[in-house]
């Protein structure tokens, strides 16, 4: 989960030519991911060459330099239209950034604008649940907030069958990321 | 000692609220049961906040309570301030809470364990496991001991690898003034288990006689006060008031000024903290923009001047914690009689564990606790109930107990532990929990005692004071959703409904604002005599009618999930029909049912269906 989304992540191959069957076939499958993927991520290090990678990435993907750390300067060549992030696992600088740039990104891909079309019949009922359920939960709110509540679960959890998952976790993160509970 | 003398059915491990727990409930499920504990005289202490109880954690005390447990009884002659925590909501999120008397709460608990049939009381210290291939058989002491028996629940709480950051201070230790268990940590590596770090904190102990509280607002104990137990009818301990303070800027710039000095800004620790339970360090940085946070002053007894500070943990070096706390209003001549600091320590992942609590991998063993990725005594007690009730009932060869998310939080938990695992240390929140509006304090003892009477686990007491509450209840519940009326016959009645021609149930009526169960005098005089505890269960069900019929609904699609078990053997390796990482996931938490598979993480609907397939294949293939 990035930002609330479902995401697949997907940790191939190194992309280098092999004579090793078993190698070659996981560099081939990695490239099919890449091609297939929505977002490609590139990670180098300083004095790494560009690589076979460097015609697989595409405007818009991004390209981690890592290990910053060392304060080198010798980065491979980047093809145009790439972002651009720096991280040092080691010193733990530059993954929030990186979570972050990635929740704005999924947020811009997948949400306003460019809204995922609503394709079946059960995407449809799905809505019209939810719907009921935020209009239900409007009406408790004047009776008991923990029905207001309860009504909210049912309409997360009536969406969360077409979008993939939203968790407790979720609602936690959100909750104590502006806010101290005393007791 | 004879061979006889160290034999036993259950031994329990450690001496806080999931052994305490742990070791009552094999107990009185029959076991002969020891508690092993490196001091006697340190059983049952709080090493944390005195506190028990809060939204969601005073659930799981009367949880445990109505599963004849003890935290909720000794919590009710030991609290010295209860509150009913959001009062002003619904029955569903509201939590009893009391500070407790730390002195009063340790002797109480030490005096109910040496008093509880079955139990002996040993002081030691387990230096490691004694297994028989996998299986774990006895433990081994410091001294040279060997104890055998069928099963072992180990609750070592922040004991493993444990070690206490303030400031440059680094001391390898359990709590305060004991030493940590590196030996069971080492048999715990040896036996393959992933394990992971965390970090909690604890803030300085102020004393009290140091503290302007004639400047302070001081906020008073319920005038009421609700007892944890359904066993208690009433609180005789004296109630005491807290005060109420709060940070200042200077507080903030004196704490932002000597970060470096803090375990986490430090970089000194790699484990985790909560994120609902931030030291003041972490309020600061994260929270930059308030320039003010409050303090509750807690004491920790009635004839004890140490006064916990509730909401600024911290770690950094003594020198700095002098100086910001003088910087809070009713502090400023303040003396600490022990400073704050943050601990960091091993647990284990409690995906390791089946939702029985005991260990995939040694089985035997049970965890409990800290020691499973959980933070607070509620958690810890409710955990090590479960794990001492199970223990005992493998050492007499009976069928394991798991309790289901509809059916209590301290199922929720156990589920979320062993399906989910954690990334935080865990606690219990209203909000886990579906189920909530029918899982809620006041009626847990008509969701679990039952089953506690079945188990043989509730004592004649319990069982004496629940039977006849739950006939009257009964009858007046089952009277009031199957007796209905027409519009007209409530009219009669004097409750006034739209003349829809209607046939409306009492339930339904009772829903509608201003209605009193009295009003239905005339049609069942004996009402007049129905119990103050029975109004409020039949009031809070109308109130929840609608949404309670939806919920069991819900439970039911649960419960034929939960039917569904997958087979312990499952091959997830050769499930062509899943992905990769699906099936790496299932392979790790081996889910015992469907419905458990379901709430794993990126276990998707196409997965379950497939997996569905996959079994049901098999099973006729079988």
């Amino acid at each position: 989960m990035i930002g609330g989304y479902a995401v697949t992540l997907s940790d191939t191959a190194g992309l280098r030519d092999s004579d090793d069957p078993v190698e070659a076939e996981g560099v081939r499958r990695a490239r099919a991911r890449a091609e297939v993927a929505d977002l490609r991520l590139w990670v180098v290090a300083p004095g790494d060459p560009v690589g076979p990678a460097g015609a697989l990435v595409r405007p818009g993907d991004l390209c981690i330099r890592t290990k910053v750390d060392l304060n080198r300067a010798d980065w491979p060549d980047m093809p145009e239209g790439l972002v651009t992030l720096t991280v040092s696992p080691t010193a733990g600088e530059g993954l929030e950034a990186l979570t972050d740039w990635l929740s704005d990104r999924l947020a811009a891909d997948l949400s306003g604008g460019d809204f995922p079309a609503l394709t079946r019949e059960r995407h449809r009922l799905r809505l019209e649940e939810a719907l009921t359920s935020v209009r239900g939960g409007r009406q408790a709110l004047a009776v008991a907030p923990e029905l207001a509540g309860e009504d909210l679960r049912r309409a997360a959890a009536s969406l969360s069958r077409i979008t993939g998952e939203i968790g407790v976790e979720d609602v936690l993160g959100e909750v104590f990321a502006s806010f101290c509970i005393g007791k | 000692m004879s061979p006889a003398m160290n034999t036993f059915d259950v031994i329990v491990i450690g001496g806080g609220h999931a052994g305490c727990e742990a070791a009552a409930a094999s107990a009185r499920a029959g076991a002969r049961t020891v508690l092993l504990t490196q001091r006697l005289d340190t059983i049952g202490e709080m090493s944390c906040n005195p506190a028990i109880g809060g939204l969601g954690k005073g659930h799981l005390v009367r949880e445990i309570d109505a599963m004849d447990g003890i935290m909720g009884r000794l919590a009710d002659v030991s609290g010295i301030q209860f509150r009913m925590l959001n009062r002003s909501k619904g029955a569903a999120v509201q939590g009893p809470r009391s500070q407790i008397d730390r002195r009063l709460y340790r002797e109480a608990m030490q005096a109910e364990l040496a008093a509880t049939a079955n139990l002996t009381l040993m002081a030691g210290t387990a230096a490691r496991l004694i297994v028989d291939g996998t299986r774990v058989v006895g433990i081994g002491t410091e001294a040279g001991e060997s104890l055998r028996a069928a099963a072992v629940v180990l609750t070592t709480g922040t004991f493993l690898n444990g070690i206490i950051h303030r400031g440059d201070l680094r001391i390898p230790a359990g709590r305060h003034g004991e030493a940590p268990s590196t030996g069971l940590a080492a048999d715990l590596h040896a036996a393959g288990l992933a394990l992971g770090r965390l970090k909690t904190g604890t803030p300085a102990r102020l004393d009290g006689r140091t503290i302007a509280w004639d400047r302070l607002e001081m906020q008073a104990a319920d005038a009421q006060p609700v007892p944890f137990s359904f066993l208690t009818d009433r609180i005789t301990v004296p109630q005491i008031a807290c005060g109420i303070t709060h940070t200042t800027e200077e507080t903030h710039r004196i704490i932002a000024g000597n970060l470096g000095e803090s375990a986490v800004y430090g970089g000194h620790l790699s484990g985790r903290g909560p994120r609902y339970c931030p030291s003041i360090e972490d309020k600061v940085v994260r929270f930059a923009d308030k320039t003010s946070h409050q303090i509750f002053l807690e004491p920790e007894g009635l004839d004890d001047p140490t006064v916990y500070p509730n909401g600024i943990s911290t770690s950094v070096s003594e020198a700095t914690q002098d100086a910001f706390l003088r910087t809070i209003p009713g502090l400023e001549a303040v003396e600490v009689i022990r400073y704050g600091y943050a601990i960091e320590y091993d647990y284990v992942d409690p995906r390791e564990l089946l939702p029985t609590l005991e260990v995939k991998a040694r089985p035997g063993l049970y965890l409990a606790g800290q020691i499973n990725g959980t933070t607070g005594y509620e958690e810890a007690a409710a955990q090590g109930l479960m794990a001492g009730l199970n223990a005992a009932r493998a050492a007499g060869g009976q069928d394991a107990v798991i309790l289901r998310r509809d059916q209590a939080y301290i199922g929720v938990m156990i589920d979320d532990l062993v399906t989910r695992g954690v990334t935080e240390p865990y606690r219990m929140f209203t909000s886990r929990a579906e189920y909530r509006l029918s899982l809620r304090a006041d009626n847990a003892d008509r969701r679990l005692t039952p089953l506690a009477i079945e188990l043989g686990l509730a004592g004649a007491d319990r069982t004496r004071a629940f039977t006849p509450k739950q006939a009257e209840l009964d009858d007046v519940l089952t009277w009031a959703n199957e007796t209905r009326f027409t519009p007209g016959e409530a009219k009669a009645l004097g409750i006034h409904v739209n003349a829809d021609g209607q046939r409306r149930s009492v339930r339904d009526l009772l829903a509608h604002a201003g209605v009193t169960l009295d009003q239905f005098l005339p049609v069942r005089p004996d009402l007049a005599d129905v119990s103050p505890v029975v109004r409020e269960q039949l009031a809070i069900e109308a109130l929840y009618a609608g949404y309670l019929d939806r919920q069991s609904a819900d439970a039911e699609a649960l419960r034929r999930e939960e039917d569904l078990r997958l087979p312990a053997d499952l091959d997830y390796g050769a499930m062509g029909s899943l992905s990769t990482e699906v099936r790496e996931k299932l392979a790790k938490v081996r889910p015992l049912t469907l419905g458990q598979a379901s709430r794993i993480e990126g276990v998707t609907p196409g997965a379950l269906t497939a997996l569905l397939a996959h079994v049901k294949k098999n099973r006729v293939a079988a």
